[in-house]
């Protein structure tokens, strides 16, 4: 029982591994599209705020 | 675990899983901002108040606007955007009693009155770019909006609400009208460096397939805000979701200027009423008034190239007076060139093809909270008389013979 507990535990671990870096690199890819749609957003504004004034 | 804790970062850092998530990040921006702002996600929208405008740092963007339509008109409704300046935004009406809530209480459940007029915005500026965009999806339209007699509109728009013409015309969602082509060709000749365009047009068309301002509004809206403004100036209000900010203008009634008016006010005041009309008109001898020929000629010749002819006849431009608390210093000289340059103005609105009308003239001082915004009650005069035009003017397009068989 113990053995297979064993093999189980690092089957699973061999698999994990590739896939829990592939999730990182995934959600860095994620996180760095978000960075960079808020970059371009940002960019787009004007550098200072619109000042109205009744004339 | 068969990953050695020396590897290389190359042995855990997967550049091609990272692309893919990249890749995937921009597209779910761009397809979430497409979906939210297609139909819209201002609940009780009642007008960009300050804290959703430019001088708070929002930007409605062209298709957050369209979405504000969707929301609340339906297909067999007849669509009345307002646009124009401060005085038809209702700057000094409380959102409850503003005169667009005047104006869609007369016309009733057959129209769907929004109101997109900007402070400091011109009658080609906001609302006029939405109307031309959503023609062929609420061809059933009338747009409305406000001017000063010969004060030249701008086909381009104007800052800071330019970015919404541009964003419509890079996008290809105006018309290809000649006349406001050359205008705006002349414009950018004149006005806008080689560089600026190409900077202008690659922001619109990259923003056309990534849909960054209209994500961020969202977000900014329904969230949380991220910058900071002269209106939001101090944490946590700064980056509270602008949602959260209510339409609290300011209320004319509580305190009119007329009462509060200094002496150097009224004097800055009556020079610009007297050179409201005074820099069109020259004397032609001891007791008449002529316009100068140049500014009909330069006045038509923008005014026709503003907005395209198939558009104009549903425009309605309404010529706004002063408040007879500045008019009844004028000398009876001067008025009468007053009167005239509003009769002559309207003439020129309608010789360009549009309709146009003013109001005011049977105004009083306390109808007025300055020179020229409206209180409350002149508000509800105002949406009088631009009610009875716009009905005659659903009349003549046949757009009361749509049955109201279509039910949301």
């Amino acid at each position: 029982m113990e053995k297979i507990t064993i093999q189980i535990r690092q089957h699973l671990l061999s698999w994990m591994g590739p896939m829990f870096f592939s999730i990182i690199s995934l959600g860095a890819g994620f996180l760095i599209a978000l960075v960079l749609h808020y970059a371009l957003y940002r960019m787009g504004l004007p550098s200072k705020p619109f000042i109205y004034a009744a004339f | 675990m068969n990953i050695n804790p020396q590897a290389p970062a190359a042995a855990i850092f997967r550049p091609r899983v990272f692309l893919t998530g990249l890749i995937l990040g921009l597209v779910a921006c761009a397809l979430t901002a497409r979906i939210i702002s297609h139909r819209g996600y201002h609940e009780k929208f009642t007008r960009f108040h300050v804290k959703i405008s430019p001088e708070a740092n929002y930007y409605p963007t062209l298709e957050e606007m369209c979405g504000i339509v969707r929301a609340r008109c339906r297909p067999d409704q007849v669509l009345v955007i307002i646009g124009g300046n401060s005085i038809l935004h209702g700057v000094g009406q409380p959102a409850d009693r503003m005169w667009s809530i005047e104006l869609q209480r007369l016309l009733g459940d057959r129209f769907v009155v929004i109101n997109f007029a900007f402070r400091g915005a011109l009658c080609t500026d906001g609302g006029a770019v939405v109307a031309e965009v959503l023609r062929y999806e609420y061809p059933q339209q009338i747009y409305v909006a406000n001017a000063a007699p010969f004060n030249l509109p701008a086909p381009y728009g104007l800052e800071p609400y330019r970015y919404l013409f541009w964003s419509a015309r890079n996008w290809g969602l105006l018309e290809d009208f000649a006349p406001r082509n050359e205008l705006v060709a002349e414009f950018l000749q004149t006005s806008v460096e080689d560089a600026r365009q190409v900077e202008i047009r690659g922001a619109d068309l990259l923003d056309q397939v990534l849909r960054f301002r209209d994500f961020w509004n969202w977000v900014g809206y329904q969230y949380f805000f991220t910058i900071q403004s002269p209106h939001t100036p101090d944490f946590p209000s700064a980056i509270w979701a602008r949602k959260k900010f209510r339409d609290k203008e300011d209320n004319f009634d509580e305190q009119p200027s007329y009462q509060r008016s200094t002496f150097a006010s009224t004097a800055i005041e009556m020079g610009i009423v007297r050179g409201f009309t005074s820099l069109f008109y020259q004397r032609v001898d001891s007791d008449g008034w002529k316009l100068n020929p140049q500014s009909w000629d330069a006045f038509l010749r923008v005014a026709r190239g503003a907005i395209p002819d198939d558009l104009k006849a549903r425009t309605l431009i309404m010529l706004g007076r002063n408040s007879p608390y500045y008019l009844k210093n004028l000398t009876a000289d001067e008025t009468a060139r007053d009167n005239l340059a509003y009769q002559d103005g309207a003439a020129a609105w309608r010789a360009a093809g549009y309709m146009s009308a003013e109001y005011g003239r049977d105004f009083e001082a306390r109808d007025y909270g300055d020179r020229a915004h409206l209180t409350a009650a002149g508000g509800r005069k105002l949406a009088a008389v631009v009610a009875a035009k716009v009905q005659d003017m659903a009349k003549d397009f046949d757009y009361m013979k749509v049955s109201l068989k279509w039910k949301k």
